[in-house]
């Protein structure tokens, strides 16, 4: 496995790092890392670095870079909306794989909003071979609701709620909970407004339609919105997935991962996944 | 946040945090119109910005091509600054601390490459983008690391010294892994003062979180990891922790007791050390032993963290800038 660091995109603006397996075939797809949030690169907790340097062991390469105005790429033509600017900087990193390494299949991953502009660039790409998502948009069923009441979950909570009302092992702590009105951290900086369901079920329609692979994961921390695997299809009825959407629901893992085995586990998730649906594309070369 | 407040005060419109940091005020301003039911004036909003990209260069150096660091260069055609002569080596904290100040520390550096200055930013062996695994890591490494980079700096500026920005551990890691013949001047931000005491607070906040997820995770707890502990997304070895606890800055700052520390020449006495709370039981041993500036900020380093929890306080790179704008080699 190599790494190099690149610039790629108007002025070089954007940064990332190409993790390239030991023998490398532009031949087939490479993995593109959109980056979650705020967090640059290598991704929470560096999730995406590992994840990354997991793919090379498959056999493919993976590109992680920074979003304009993340981490450690620039923001350029700031007048144009976030969405936009978004698109074109997805674009060049893709522009540019194909450009230096005269790669043209692609993979993209990404988390929360990294899922989602993931999601929306492949619409208009179609050399976007497949989409991994994770933790991303979700809507409240019937099913969830049902779920929520009888579920080990809500039991836990009831629990918990005793333990802490005894006093036993007190969740909040002074130093926890004195989160918010800080002069320097601040409280939660981004309270991100998943994808609408019209938009959604419009992309996944035309993905579908070209063929495009798609994995769903949730974790536990989208437990607002999802919470058992029966719902993702009552989420968007009336859509015929013809094979090639499947999904992971790893409810006991939280959004972004502080524990290892809880990385571990999404990656591993990951690369059975691109292992079974990629089979021919990994034999390629 | 104070913007975000403000602007729900006085307009009633709700501003997201990713726009605020990533949407021009120009956006920002046609996103409150169109919430408050104006009629957006799409020329306006459409105009482009002529930009020129910042030249920060990306590189692996060090041994084996290790690890990565990101170059800041004077702009050339800059707003007519002088190019200073002595280049920044910007020594970043570990784990979830370095998440906390990624931002500004980018940030940061930005400025100083306006104003003249070439800034070389870096992961540690094991950290971010750079190679290998944390656990592999000791504190020893991390220490040959700032040397590594300290060096790079050096041969790509051609100068003989540079100026050093630590941060948490970053500052203790410099200060005891740098020749202070290299170094010209100390700029600590909140060092980690008693390395125990940081490995304790760490693991707190490790428990916590434990604490915090039980109910998701069934009460099942995560496995320990055979030769290694995790601290808040990060897993170190059992030598390194043993290493970190071992690290004391008061014995580095009192010739008394660093009689028999290896480190009891180091110039802390010189540094400017940065402090962001005075209620910090820590930083007020460290107050009682060398002369301090307080910030009067709020850092929260020890308080539970997500990756929302970004420090954006400009009074803090201000301060950093400033002294080092005020430094006279």
């Amino acid at each position: 496995m190599n790494e190099f660091a690149c610039q790629f995109g108007e002025q070089n603006h954007l940064n990332g790092v190409f993790t390239r397996p030991g023998e490398f075939t532009p031949a087939k797809p490479v993995v593109v890392l959109v980056t979650a949030g705020f967090t640059p690169k290598s991704g929470p907790f560096r999730l995406y670095t590992l994840l990354a340097r997991t793919i090379a062991g498959m056999g493919l390469a993976a590109l992680r870079f920074d979003l304009g105005g993340i981490g450690n790429s620039e923001q350029i033509d700031v007048s144009t909306p976030l969405k936009v600017r978004t698109r074109c900087d997805i674009n060049a990193a893709l522009d540019y794989l194909q450009g230096q390494y005269g790669c043209e299949q692609f993979i993209l991953c990404g988390l929360c909003s990294g899922a989602e502009d993931s999601f929306r660039y492949a619409e208009s790409d179609v050399r976007v071979k497949g989409v991994a998502l994770i933790d991303p948009h979700a809507y409240i069923t019937k099913g969830w609701h049902l779920k929520r009441v009888f579920s080990r979950y809500f039991l836990n909570r009831i629990i918990n709620k005793l333990v802490r009302s005894l006093g036993v092992s007190p969740l909040v702590t002074a130093a926890s909970n004195d989160n918010k009105n800080q002069a320097g951290s601040g409280g939660d900086l981004i309270d991100y407004q998943y994808m609408e369901h019209a938009e959604s079920s419009r992309i996944l329609c035309a993905l579908i339609e070209r063929g495009t692979r798609l994995h769903y994961l949730y974790t536990g921390g989208a437990i607002d919105t999802f919470n058992h695997k029966g719902q993702f299809r009552k989420m968007f009825p009336g859509i015929d997935f013809k094979g090639l959407v499947t999904l992971s629901h790893i409810p006991h893992i939280e959004h972004t991962q502080v524990f290892e085995q809880d990385r571990r586990e999404v990656i591993d998730t990951l690369s059975d996944w691109l292992s079974s649906c990629f089979q021919a594309e990994l034999a390629a070369g | 946040m104070e913007l975000i407040a403000s602007v729900k005060e006085r307009l009633g419109v709700t501003l997201d945090g990713m726009d605020i940091l990533r949407e021009s005020l120009q956006v920002l301003a046609a996103d409150c119109d169109r919430q408050l039911g104006r009629v957006v004036d799409s020329t306006a909003a459409t105009t482009a910005v002529a930009f020129q990209a910042n030249p920060c260069k990306p590189l692996f150096f060090g041994p084996g091509n290790s690890l990565y660091g990101l170059l800041h260069t004077p702009l050339q055609n800059g707003p007519g600054r002088e190019l200073q002569p002595l280049p920044v080596l910007m020594c970043p904290p570990l784990g979830q601390e370095y998440a906390r100040c990624y931002f500004l520390l980018k940030t940061l550096a930005d400025t100083l490459s306006r104003e003249g200055i070439t800034v070389l930013r870096f992961d540690y062996f094991g950290t971010g983008d750079s190679l290998g695994d944390c656990r592999q890591a000791t504190l020893e490494r991390w220490r040959a690391d700032v040397a590594a980079a300290c060096e790079e700096l050096k041969a790509h500026c051609q100068s003989q010294r540079v100026r050093v920005i630590g941060i948490r551990t970053g500052a203790t890691l410099a200060l005891t892994g740098l020749d202070s013949a290299s170094v010209a001047q100390w700029v600590l931000w909140d060092p980690v003062v008693d390395g125990a005491l940081h490995y304790r607070e760490l693991s707190r906040m490790h428990r916590e979180k434990i604490r915090h997820l039980r109910v998701i995770r069934n009460w099942k707890r995560p496995r320990r990891i055979a030769g290694a502990e995790e601290l808040v997304g990060a897993t170190y070895s059992k030598t390194t922790l043993a290493e970190l606890r071992a690290c004391s800055l008061i014995d580095v700052a009192d010739p008394d007791k660093g009689g028999e520390s290896e480190h009891r020449n180091k110039p802390l006495r010189n540094a400017d050390i940065l402090i962001s709370e005075r209620d910090n039981p820590q930083f007020e041993r460290l107050a009682g032993a060398v002369e301090v500036q307080h910030l009067d900020v709020h850092c929260g380093w020890y308080e539970s963290f997500n990756f929302n929890k970004t420090i954006i306080d400009k009074k803090i790179s201000q301060q950093l800038v400033d002294t080092l704008m005020a430094f006279v080699p």
